[in-house]
């Protein structure tokens, strides 16, 4: 179970991205600079969320399996939602797009 | 070179020598960033971002990512280890620094213009003092009995040498127009004197010299500045109490505080504005008045004609001060009114500060901006067979040119600096639109100016 976590608006589209690149490949799988291009965050904003989630449970993240004279290049860190994290995840969009009830006034006027 | 010109070289300059170090700058960057991080995720995060550093195409990019991880908040990365000795020693730093981080940023952003403006527009503090400028070869001694038998004390006599007087003439008309002054400025504060010998004469009366070198060095705006300062402390300090003192909440005292700003701009500007000098100038006979055609008493036997009074601290100057104060003011009201709704701490962005200085850049822009159209409006166009001489009858018509011109390459600037430091495309079109509307009008009024001084 996730622990909780401070969800703002920069998190649910975070979220969002990962749960939309998700519903086209369960394995699907993202870098920072990915999440980073998708919400037009600023690496700063990203990685500190990236960070908090995946502290929370919400997501895990693993790197390249190849080593990096096999790749040519530094190896990459990718993320992706754990099953905990996608109920999170949709419970907290959910509940973000749910009609909010109408309240009745507690005083008429006179 | 064109105006237009010297900037778009700057600015290809700046551009290549920012692409070309870009990636040992990101890379420096981030493992100065991932130094600071706590030790769980040091190296794993130094070498994620390293790796995505690599995966990039563009220099720019990795700048910007590199940029971003470094002014990011310490404490958006120490969530997850708490309870260690380390972290809270980080998180008692961190509530020290965020206490005095706010502090000096509200200071910073409300009187580093005054600064800004006090750096570039030195020239200002010659606004109390009377300079004459001659153009005549004459004998030293001529100048020094003319001087000494109208108003010996106080007064100070500096001869430039011919190569520093020559490039300085058109200076001195570009600068004074457009809003400059510096290098003008400069030349006074360290020139060559060589009072024996018999070149071009420039010469500088300080009236009022309270130096043995110069007696504008410390100018009454500098002065006032520097008393500013403290008074501000004093009233954001105040103002920081002010929540446990009083139980206003924090958004109220935001409002208070911009309240309180206010009037200090205005006086500032009321300041600058009744800061007048005397300007004269020879000019026609720059190069044709010599001891037979020299009059006995220089200052009466001048032509009036050619003789004209205008503020040193000149509208184009004072318009782009206005655009600080603006650009302030509408910031406070802008960010102000946010926290005034709530929306201070929530606010959707790439964080706290890079928000608060494009909020300020964005603000300043469309300010020079309107400045820029607010003095456009009132420039009769020239055409490029009229003289300087034209133009010195008409001061009104260049110094609305220089302020325009000053608006909008100030607002192109800030701009463009905007977008490279916070990413954000809004701050680009402001930039861009400032450095068009440069091009397209900041030339054709400028131009006569310079070739008929050249000339």
């Amino acid at each position: 179970m996730p622990s909780p976590v401070r969800l703002t608006h920069q998190s649910l589209r975070i979220l969002r991205v990962f749960l939309d690149t998700m519903s086209g490949n369960i394995h699907a799988e993202l870098a920072g600079t990915d999440v980073m291009t998708a919400t037009h965050f600023l690496s700063g904003t990203v990685y500190p969320i990236l960070l908090r989630f995946e502290d929370a449970g919400i997501l895990e993240s693993r790197w390249e399996k190849e080593s990096p004279a096999a790749l040519g290049r530094p190896r990459r860190r990718f993320y992706r939602l754990t099953p905990a994290g996608i109920k999170t995840a949709q419970k907290a969009l959910d509940d973000l797009s749910s009609p909010v009830k109408r309240l009745r006034p507690a005083h008429r006027p006179a | 070179m064109e105006p237009i010109g010297i900037a778009l070289a700057i600015f290809t300059v700046l551009a290549t020598v920012t692409t070309a170090i870009a990636n040992p700058l990101s890379a420096a960057l981030i493992r100065a960033r991932a130094r600071r991080l706590p030790l769980q995720f040091r190296s794993r995060l130094e070498e994620e971002w390293l790796a995505e550093l690599d995966a990039m195409p563009y220099p720019w990019d990795r700048l910007l990512f590199a940029i971003s991880l470094a002014i990011s908040r310490q404490r958006s990365f120490a969530h997850s280890v708490e309870g260690t000795a380390e972290t809270r020693t980080h998180r008692a730093f961190s509530y020290v620094w965020s206490k005095c981080a706010h502090f000096l940023l509200e200071v910073g952003i409300g009187f580093l213009p005054f600064l800004l403006i006090e750096l570039i527009f030195r020239s200002a503090g010659l606004s109390t003092e009377m300079v004459f400028i001659f153009g005549a070869c004459l004998p030293w001694d001529r100048w020094s009995c003319a001087g000494t038998d109208v108003e010996k004390p106080g007064w100070r006599w500096t001869v430039l040498m011919k190569c520093l007087l020559v490039p300085l003439i058109p200076e001195v008309f570009r600068q004074f127009y457009s809003g400059g002054m510096g290098v003008v400025a400069w030349a006074f504060l360290f020139p060559f004197c060589f009072p024996h010998t018999r070149p071009l004469l420039f010469l500088q009366h300080l009236k009022r010299a309270k130096g043995e070198t110069n007696g504008w060095h410390i100018t009454p705006f500098l002065k006032e500045f520097f008393l500013w300062i403290p008074f501000a402390l004093v009233v954001t300090g105040i103002v920081h109490e002010l929540p446990s003192l009083t139980g206003f909440s924090e958004n109220k005292l935001f409002m208070i505080q911009i309240l309180m700003f206010i009037p200090i701009f205005v006086l500032l500007l009321a300041v600058n504005k009744y800061r007048r000098a005397v300007f004269v100038s020879n000019l026609s006979s720059w190069t044709g008045l010599n001891k037979q055609d020299a009059p006995t008493d220089w200052r009466l036997g001048m032509n009036t004609s050619n003789v004209c009074e205008v503020p040193l601290a000149h509208p184009s100057g004072a318009r782009q001060y206005l655009q600080w104060c603006l650009g302030v003011i509408g910031f406070y009201v802008v960010y102000g009114g946010f926290y005034w709704i709530g929306l201070g701490p929530v606010l959707p962005g790439p964080g706290y500060l890079p928000l608060v200085v494009t909020s300020f850049l964005l603000c300043v822009s469309l300010a020079g901006i309107f400045v820029g159209f607010h003095a456009r409006g009132r420039v009769r166009r020239c055409s490029a067979s009229e003289t300087i001489e034209a133009h010195w009858e008409q001061p009104e018509t260049l110094r609305d040119a220089g302020a325009a011109w000053t608006g909008f390459s100030g607002s192109a600037i800030v701009g463009i600096i905007g977008f490279f430091f916070t990413g954000m495309t809004v701050s680009l079109v402001v930039g861009a639109a400032a450095f068009l509307l440069l091009l397209l009008s900041g030339p054709r009024w400028l131009t006569p100016t310079r070739k008929a001084v050249s000339a």
